[in-house]
Formats: C-alpha cells, sequence, structure tokens
C-alpha cells in the first residue's frame, strides 16, 4: 500500500493512524526542499548544525554542516557521500546508496515494524514554532530502542527526536529551532565551505554483492531483523577489502563488518560504545569482526557472538 | 545581556564551550540580530585560525574581503580560549597577515531567518542527562579510526531510513577533545 493508500484509509476512518505519519515523515524528508538548523544532542552534550536538502528531477542533494566546534560537514548526492573533516585534515567518500524518493524499508517492512515495536500517536506539541503531531515507537523486546518523534503538521517533517534507552532515558536527539521550507535552494547552498583539497582523501568503493557468497553466518538476530544488503567496500589506502552485511528490522540498522587485518593491526575486542551506537568486536582467526548499530549493547555482543565461518 | 558577556558567550559558542540550552539561546539572537552574526563569523575565522594555522578562501559576495579589511582595522580581543588541553590567555589577537578569512564566514550570510510570523518560542525541554560518552570509549587510535569509518558506511543504509541526514549529525559532531 503506497502513502496514497494510507491518506485515503486515514481520512475515510477519520482517524489517523501511527503508520500514515511515519511514511509522511519518510516522504517528506526525501522530497522536500528545506533549510534548517537544530541542536543534536548525545546525552548531556549538545552541538549545533545546519542541514540543507534539496529535490528534483535530478535526485537528491543535501549537506550537513557543523555550527560549533571544528567545521565538519556531510554533503551527499545520488552517488556519492562526502564527509569533510578538518581537524582530522581528511576527507572520507563513500557511495552514496540514495533510494528511489517514494519508497522506504519501512513501507517494505510494514508487517514486520508493528509486530516488534508499537506505534501511538501521542497528542499535539509545538517545535521551532510550528506545530507538530508527536508519534511514540516503543520496542516490544530488549534488544532495540524507542523513539519519540514530533513531526510538522503541515509538512510531516522530523521537528525533533528522541531515541530512547531501556530504562526510557534520552539517548540522543535532536531538536530543530528554525526550519525553513523554500521553493528553491541554490547549488551555491549545497557546495561546502571548504573544498577539503589539501587534507588526505580517503575513498571507500562498494561491490556489489553479486560476487562470491559470503562465507560469513550470522546465526542470531533479534527477531525482525533481515538482511537488506551485502556489499563488499575497498577502502582507497589499505585495498583490504572489507565485507558489510546490513541487517534492519525496518526501523533499526545493524551492519556487521569483516575485515582481514594484518599483524600490525590493533583489533577491537569487546564493547565500544558512541552515544547511542553500539559497537562489538572479536576475531576469528586473521579477521575483525565487528557490528555496530544502534541497538543496546547486548544486542551487538549477541549478534558478534553468534557469526561463524564456513568450512 | 551587555556588550561584554555578550562577546563572552560568543565566543564560548564558537569554541563548543556551551550547553544546549545556551546553543539555542545564541542561534536565536544569531537569527535575529544581523551584527551578531557577522561578529559570529569573525570569531569563527579566528577559531579556524587559531585551529589549523591555515585558511581557505572561499568568498562569497565579496563578504571575505570585507571581513578581512574590517579584522585588520579592528582587532579582536579574546580573555582565554583552550586550545588542546591548555588555556592560552590572549590578550589582543590580529589574523596573520596575508590570510584570508576561513569559508564559514560565508555561512554567516547565507543563515537568514525567515521567522515571518512565527513564535519564537522554542520549547525547549529538559532531556533526561546520562553518562552518555562523547566519542568511541577505546584508547586505540588505530581501532578509533576503524570504527569511524565502518559509522559512516554504516550510517548511509541509515541514511535510506526515516531519518535522512541525521545520522550524519553523529559524524559531524564526534568529539575529537
Amino acid at each position: 500500500m503506497g502513502l496514497a493508500g494510507f491518506g485515503r484509509e486515514a481520512m475515510a476512518g477519520g482517524e489517523e493512524p501511527a503508520r500514515f505519519w511515519l511514511e509522511r515523515m519518510i516522504s517528506a524528508t526525501r522530497s522536500l526542499n528545506y533549510d534548517g538548523t537544530f541542536v543534536f544532542r548525545k546525552g548531556s552534550y549538545s552541538e549545533s548544525m545546519r542541514i540543507i536538502h534539496r529535490a528534483d528531477d535530478s535526485g537528491e542533494r543535501e549537506r550537513l554542516i557543523s555550527l560549533t566546534g571544528a567545521a565538519r560537514e556531510v554533503l551527499r548526492d545520488n552517488s556519492t557521500v562526502t564527509c569533510i573533516l578538518p581537524d582530522a585534515n581528511s576527507v572520507v567518500v563513500g557511495q552514496s546508496r540514495a533510494t528511489s524518493l517514494v519508497s522506504s524499508p519501512v513501507l517494505n517492512a510494514d508487517t514486520r515494524l508493528t509486530q516488534h515495536y508499537s506505534l501511538e500517536m501521542s497528542g499535539m506539541s509545538r517545535v521551532a514554532g510550528r506545530p507538530a503531531k508527536v508519534l511514540k515507537i516503543r520496542p516490544k523486546d530488549q534488544y532495540r530502542y524507542g523513539h519519540t518523534l514530533w513531526l510538522d503538521q503541515s509538512s510531516g517533517l522530523l521537528l525533533k527526536s528522541e531515541l530512547l534507552g531501556a530504562a526510557g532515558e534520552s539517548l540522543e536527539g535532536i531538536e530543530y529551532v528554525n526550519l525553513t521550507l523554500t521553493g528553491a535552494i541554490s547549488d551555491e547552498l549545497l557546495r561546502p565551505d571548504n573544498d577539503g583539497s589539501r587534507f588526505q582523501w580517503v575513498h571507500t568503493k562498494a561491490a556489489s554483492d553479486s560476487a562470491s557468497p559470503t562465507q560469513w553466518r550470522v546465526r542470531w538476530l533479534p527477531e525482525g531483523f533481515a538482511m537488506s544488503e551485502r556489499v563488499v567496500d575497498i577502502p582507497s589506502i589499505k585495498r583490504i577489502p572489507v565485507e558489510h552485511l546490513v541487517y534492519t528490522d525496518g526501523l533499526a540498522y545493524l551492519s556487521v563488518f569483516i575485515e582481514r587485518t594484518q599483524e600490525v593491526e590493533e583489533p577491537l575486542k569487546g564493547i565500544s560504545r558512541m552515544g547511542a551506537v553500539s559497537a562489538f568486536g572479536k576475531m576469528m582467526g586473521d579477521y575483525q569482526i565487528t557490528v555496530v548499530g544502534e541497538v543496546p549493547e547486548k544486542t551487538v555482543i549477541q549478534v558478534g557472538n553468534s557469526i561463524a565461518k564456513d568450512k | 545581556m551587555n556588550e561584554h558577556t555578550t562577546d563572552e558567550l560568543l565566543s564560548a559558542f564558537v569554541d563548543d564551550e556551551l550547553t544546549g540550552e545556551q546553543q539555542v539561546e545564541v542561534l536565536e539572537r544569531l537569527m535575529a540580530e544581523p551584527k551578531l552574526r557577522d561578529k559570529w563569523g569573525r570569531y569563527h575565522a579566528i577559531s579556524h585560525v587559531m585551529d589549523r594555522g591555515e585558511v581557505d578562501l572561499r568568498g562569497a559576495n565579496g563578504l571575505a574581503d570585507r571581513v578581512r579589511e574590517q579584522l585588520t582595522v579592528q582587532p579582536i580581543e579574546f580573555k582565554r580560549r583552550v586550545v588542546g588541553n591548555r588555556r592560552t590567555h590572549l590578550r589582543w589577537m590580529r589574523p596573520v597577515a596575508g590570510l584570508a578569512l576561513a569559508a564559514t564566514v560565508a555561512t554567516v550570510a547565507i543563515l537568514t531567518v525567515r521567522s515571518a510570523n512565527q513564535s519564537r518560542t522554542l520549547g525547549v525541554e529538559t532531556v533526561a542527562q546520562i553518562g552518555t560518552p562523547l566519542r568511541w570509549d577505546v584508547s586505540q587510535p588505530a581501532v578509533e579510526a576503524r570504527l569511524n569509518r565502518y559509522l559512516v558506511n554504516h550510517s548511509e543504509y541509515m541514511n535510506r531510513g526515516m531519518y535522512g541526514m541525521h545520522p550524519y549529525a553523529r559524524i559531524v559532531g564526534y568529539q575529537t577533545r
């Protein structure tokens, strides 16, 4: 059922299902032109950023800019994601995996989503001076996080979000201070302030998953997670292929990275966290296995410990 | 708030030393006061010069030239500023002769506010505060670098989902100190 179908159902029933608003948010995020300033929060830490998004017949272009601290930027178009990191003297370039403006993993995983999350509209609020619908997404098990979203009543765009831990604590979130929906976004607004020409450039190329089948098996995943992608990334500096398996339940994403390491490499062994992101690493022979995701630590640990290599 | 306090607040904003609520307050004022935005641009440029020792010029309609000319005749006072893990006391500071302004100054010119008839109420809510790590909690730089590379690749798949570019906020906001 496409977005239009949800709309007709909503109007006919006099009720606005949570799934309708979630899908409206995804569509608006990808299809509208907007320029906004928001605060990004991780626990007690905050940083201000600006986002500029344009969508037209040629596709999407986006630019994310840090307004405080180091002048980092991320730019994305149909083919490339470029992270400009002046404080690290580096530019990281990856492959953009943009999808059609009208498709989304959430729509495709509609059934799975409601099996593992409860969705509920929870009244109205006001963010950045705009009326907002409040949408609560709560996990039905301990292996994933919950979300609270504040969506612009007029456009469906996300105005505020909170990612919630097991105890309901806010792990991470964004809140718009100002948001402008505009008819036109100039090319100049989407160009980086620093072209990074003096930095070290790291390019990651991805090969399709039509190559030889993976030798690795992930034998345990939280219910509802399924593989959505398998690619082999080849960083330009070391040229060592990194197998990248992507799993999603329609809302949360887990990545499994498998990389052959050299003796001089320092492996990650055990758990590491950054904000709401958990990572678990272990060695299997010459291979570094790393699981990364916006999920609780126990999830990446269990997934990582279940990984085995075919004989 | 007097001019002296405003300067300190703005300097702290550029140096990423404010709480979330303070940042929201500064952003509101930046949006409403063009002169304050100009001052922010100068502070941001100076901060960039001090951090990197060199600056890329990306003029935007002559803005960079105009600000550079202004800086030459009007030094900016910094009371105290953290550089790395040291506190450096600077009394009067001029940009090094011949250096151009950071391209981030151009951001000032395009950070416009279209307030229209929107309310200025932000409705900032206090969020529960926990000990959330601001960067990967590993001690080995090579491990940290690898995790960051993985995070960039992982984020692109999240970008296909419900959050658009917001997952990249973790990369943009990654703390190196």
